[in-house]
């Protein structure tokens, strides 16, 4: 094609997507509706419509131009990301790094304030919801996207359980855990015959009923009302963070009274125990079991031959996924100190199912940046909140053109033949 | 008859789709320590057969014995046969039947001493060559999460011992560069060695190869056909082969069984399978230049 008939067809195009942006933008941004009436405000609308056909036109320029396409290419290209094998030794570089990062995640609850605190508090949640799901979607290759479920039977159980039985935090999460773990083999042993969509719809329905058993089955569960919890809930292993009881945490150290000092001991709490379980996870790419479920994401028949019981695999998959995502509902339930149906909504298994995706499914560093920042993010962009929604669709978009796989490679662990 | 050196036989075995009989009321026995090759045209249930064997279909009727090393094993009964009228009539065949239907199925196949290969490669292409090994010898490997999670002492010798078995099979097979490279980025050729090593990494006793020549130029055939003879001789491992590699087929093997339309129309030693015209006439074609 000549440069002239290249050109033409690039007005060509620009035209079109002019056109585009105004049937687009003229009734959505160019109208305000004040109830009954609307008023006009067309040059807010010209603004981005002409904004984004220059930016059309000038890609297309761009494309054209042998000296700037090479570079820009470069940039924008779509970037395959098989997975790659581990390099002998990690990095300095990279050790220091990760020192840095935890380092910096425990200074972080004495510097920031306590709503950012609560905020951080929410992002370690996800974290925690994510790797559990992580061991689901990314390892096992099991769609499920009715993993809330799991982590409303966190929640509730614990919730429910001092409810019932006056029974601390301490003790009560890990029953609820196991509660969440049994609840997922539960799931798992009707589901275990199922592939791909039709796993993902069964798993859909199951996390639409556990929400509606919550919401309707009101004298055990006091339904939407939901469960309160007291205020404060979580205590130093017994010695409560209340303000006016005489033998309290801060009474005991001899400090002044302070809200934050309960969100500082649940993040640290939580902290450690996301550190312990990203660790589990890590490990779990070496060893048999974890293997057998990569193996078993990758070909089951071949799974099947060479003696492994995907049955039993599939349910420690389930199992195990939902107990952590249970160990986050706990949580969950002692940072807002009430639980109600509406926090277990599809939205927020959708939420976890793109954090997994977006972290790269398998890659555990992904998965626990892309949770931090999707969690964050919002938070970030509460002050431009018009377009926030629209931000974090762009944000995805361009995920998955630009890095489909995820945001890091998946790292395959190195076997070197032992030196005898 | 079954003879007390076969390690697998093949008795009157139909097996049936809706309407379509894939095999008709085949017998036959694999002879211990042997090569046996199964021959035919397309469609003429040579790999329905090895599914049979595997464990991947159950058997319409006729029964499959393996001599594993627990003793003899009913190969359909082991992965749980369909429930019969008359088992309704004595519990302990109920029972029987219920805990093979529930806690068993095709993976049992493997841990008694059957390991295949298939005619179109599965492997775990996400994961290194090395990591298609190891996933291989499972069960030789510690479970415990907490011994895994902390890397103790046992979990790590159990570890090493099934990563130098994984490195002598890929010695064997001419395959150590390749050890930490992904299964899915191997040359066409590569990825059949493989397949191979890792069903024998699993240890079996009789190993069923569907089509390992498929695709493979001729050096590479004849490197393939040393590696199988080794298997028999130096490891003792019953081979048990499709192929239509005639060249390979009649090297290679002790004894071949010619199938056509679901039914056994020949077997016997190459030589034997070579003259018969029945063979030549379904199979082979009208003349015998070819050989």
């Amino acid at each position: 094609m000549s440069k002239k008939e290249s050109y033409k067809k690039l007005f060509k195009q620009t035209f079109l997507f002019f056109l585009v942006t105004v049937f687009i933008f003229v009734p959505l941004v160019g109208i305000k509706l004040l109830g009954w009436k609307y008023s006009l405000r067309i040059p807010n609308a010209l603004f981005l419509i002409f904004g984004l056909t220059v930016i059309r036109f000038m890609i297309g320029v761009i494309n054209l131009t042998p000296r700037l396409r090479g570079p820009f290419r470069k940039v924008f290209s779509q970037v395959s990301y098989l997975p790659h094998v581990a390099p002998t030794s990690i990095s300095q570089r990279k050790k220091s790094l990760l020192f840095l990062v935890i380092a910096l995640s425990f200074v972080l609850p004495f510097v920031i304030e306590q709503y950012w605190l609560s905020v951080m508090i929410t992002a370690l949640i996800y974290v925690m919801l994510s790797l559990g799901l992580n061991i689901v979607i990314g390892f096992a290759g099991l769609l499920d996207l009715g993993y809330v479920a799991f982590f409303a039977v966190g929640a509730y159980g614990v919730a429910l359980l001092h409810h019932f039985f006056q029974i601390d935090f301490w003790l009560a999460m890990p029953i609820a855990a196991f509660l969440a773990m049994l609840v997922g083999g539960l799931l798992a042993f009707p589901v275990l015959r199922m592939h791909g969509d039709y796993l993902a719809i069964v798993t859909l329905g199951f996390g639409e009923i556990i929400r509606l058993l919550l919401n309707n089955w009101t004298e055990f569960t006091r339904g939407p009302n939901g469960v309160i919890l007291p205020r404060p809930y979580i205590s130093f292993f017994g010695i409560p963070f209340d303000k006016n009881s005489p033998n309290s945490f801060h009474n005991l150290l001899g400090i002044e009274y302070s809200l934050s000092h309960k969100s500082i001991f649940l993040y640290l709490c939580l902290l450690l125990i996301v550190i312990a379980v990203t660790y589990f996870c890590l490990r779990l790419k070496k060893m048999p079991l974890g293997r057998s479920w990569e193996a078993l994401r990758e070909d089951e028949i071949a799974c099947r031959s060479m003696g492994i019981n995907h049955v039993t695999i599939k349910l420690f998959a389930f199992g195990l996924g939902a107990f952590f995502g249970g160990i986050g509902g706990g949580f969950f339930a002692a940072l807002t100190e009430f639980v109600s149906p509406s926090s277990f909504t599809f939205i927020e298994s959708a939420l976890v199912v793109s954090i997994v995706v977006l972290g790269g499914l398998g890659s555990i560093p992904g998965v626990i940046i892309a949770a931090v920042v999707m969690t964050l993010l919002p938070e970030v962009l509460r002050d431009i909140a018009n377009v926030r929604v629209l931000m974090f669709g762009v944000v995805m978009v361009v995920m998955m053109i630009w890095r489909p796989r995820g945001l890091t490679r998946v790292l395959r662990p190195r076997f070197n033949k032992t030196s005898k | 008859m079954p003879t007390s050196d076969s390690v697998l036989s093949i008795k009157n075995l139909t097996m049936r789709f809706g309407g379509i009989l894939a095999l008709s009321d085949i017998s036959f026995n694999v002879k211990k320590n042997s090569i046996t090759a199964m021959i035919g045209p397309n469609g003429a249930g040579k790999t329905t057969v090895f599914n049979c064997c595997t464990g991947f279909y159950i058997a319409t009727s006729g029964d499959i014995e393996f001599e594993s090393k627990k003793g003899l094993k009913e190969i359909a009964t082991l992965i749980g046969r369909d429930f019969i009228w008359g088992d309704f009539i004595s519990p302990s065949k109920f029972f029987t039947k219920l805990y093979y239907k529930m806690f068993s199925g095709s993976f049992e196949i493997n841990r008694i001493g059957i390991a295949r290969t298939f005619q179109n490669v599965r492997l775990f292409k996400e994961m290194t060559v090395i990591e298609n090994l190891l996933v291989a010898q499972h069960q030789k490997l510690n479970w415990n999460l907490f011994s895994g999670t902390f890397n103790t002492k046992s979990y790590q010798k159990k570890h090493e011992e099934c990563i130098d078995q994984a490195f002598f099979w890929l010695d064997k097979l001419g395959l150590t560069k390749d050890a930490q490279a992904l299964a899915g980025s191997l040359a066409y050729g590569k990825t059949r060695r493989l397949e191979l090593a890792r069903a024998m990494c699993t240890s079996p006793l009789l190993v069923c190869l569907d089509e390992p020549a498929a695709g493979l130029n001729a050096r590479e055939t004849e490197e393939l056909s040393g590696i199988i003879k080794d298997l028999r001789d130096e490891f003792k491992v019953t081979v048990f082969l499709i192929e239509h590699d005639m060249r390979m087929v009649m090297d290679i093997s002790e004894k071949i069984i010619v199938l056509d339309h679901g039914e056994v129309i020949a077997e016997g030693a190459p030589k034997d399978i070579q003259s018969n015209q029945k063979v030549i006439e379904a199979y082979l074609g009208v003349s015998d230049d070819e050989l």
